[in-house]
């Protein structure tokens, strides 16, 4: 019988001890434990690919599953030297982005050119979360992708680069870019 | 807005994001998707190292057999041409019973009933047969060599009549 949110505690009272508990019991191939697992930290894992890709409701719910099926076989290699959570967030947005690394990068480059140079930057009401995330969703994909990891998961440019192939001076220049972009896209409406 | 702004909201933009539908039936069928496959696969790759020991104690058999033929024939020329020179009373096979055998297994390591697929079996049989008589001369009371060697030729006499029926 599936369980429901209710049935797991919230995510204030959720210990790195209980979830090392569950770990093990997932490990030793309980489903149970593993399910309980996902509906602690599926909002959290979702909340990191949903970002990366853009806000793609789809798209993200494909990358949380990919994210949790990995996570799984994975599971005998976590050494419980760092949070459960962390080291699932960390999967979760390796997935995403291998997913954005998958792409064709000619076609990528030419995508972020393409919509970089034609596509309207339509005024949002500046303040409001949701206008935010639709400035982030319209940036181009691999702009956002630096955006988010170094804006909202406080990763460093080093990190960033490595992660997506690029000079830590690309990194640099996509974050300068992004800003740019979202500042046009907010700033002219306020 | 300013930059500050802005970099404040994306800040605060890390929060949970839960996903509008249940995933974990997808998740739960998946995974055990995968683990079928995984079992699929590992049951297969139980067998391969059982076929490939079968394949190389087949082939090292058939290869040893082989070479096995030449150079016991070879060794025996050659075992023999020296003893018959030399004279060597300590020798454990006499020159005329080397002669004999070697004549033998390149008489009788033709195929039995012409298969080719018999020769490496007839060589083994007939180099036993030889070395169970050597034995037997040096020790004419030892009944299990008697045994071996009826053994032996009983085989030998089977691989005939095989050979004999297969061609």
């Amino acid at each position: 019988m599936p369980l429901t949110m209710s049935d797991v505690p919230r995510a204030e009272v959720v210990t790195e001890s209980a979830d090392n508990d569950l770990v093990r019991n997932a490990a030793g191939g309980d489903m149970r434990a593993f399910e309980i697992l996902y509906r602690r930290h599926a909002g959290r894992v979702h909340g990191a690919v949903w970002r990366l890709s853009g806000m793609n409701q789809a798209r993200a719910e494909e990358l949380t599953q990919e994210a949790f099926v990995r996570a799984w076989q994975k599971l005998g290699s976590f050494r419980f030297e760092s949070a459960f959570s962390t080291w699932l967030h960390r999967l979760a947005v390796n997935v995403a982005l291998m997913d954005l690394r998958s792409r064709d990068p000619e076609e990528t480059v030419e995508n972020d050119v393409l919509e970089a140079a034609f596509e309207p930057l339509t005024p949002f009401c500046a303040g409001e979360r949701a206008d935010l995330e639709q400035a982030v969703s319209k940036l181009p994909p691999r702009a956002r992708a630096v955006l988010v990891l170094h804006d909202v998961e406080g990763w460093k440019h080093e990190e960033i680069g490595r992660e997506l192939g690029m000079a830590v001076g690309s990194s640099k220049a996509q974050l300068h870019r992004a800003r740019g972009l979202l500042r046009k896209m907010l700033g002219e409406a306020a | 807005m300013t930059d500050f702004e802005i970099h404040r909201r994306l800040r605060e933009m890390n929060t949970p994001h839960p996903p509008q539908n249940d995933l974990w039936s997808g998740i739960a069928a998946r995974i055990a998707a995968e683990e079928a496959l995984a079992h699929t696969t590992r049951r297969r790759r139980n067998w391969l190292p059982l076929a490939a020991a079968a394949a190389l104690l087949l082939a090292v058999v058939t290869g040893s057999v082989m070479l096995g033929t030449r150079s016991s024939e070879q060794n025996l020329a050659m075992q023999a041409g020296n003893s018959a020179a030399g004279g060597d009373d300590t020798a454990t096979i006499s020159a005329q019973k080397l002669r004999e055998f070697a004549r033998g297994t390149r008489n009788s390591s033709r195929a039995p009933g012409g298969d080719p697929r018999l020769v490496g079996a007839a060589v083994v049989l007939d180099a036993a047969h030889a070395e169970l008589e050597q034995a037997l001369e040096q020790r004419p009371d030892a009944v299990f060599l008697v045994s071996l060697l009826n053994r032996t030729n009983a085989r030998r006499m089977k691989l005939d009549h095989f050979g004999a029926n297969a061609g």
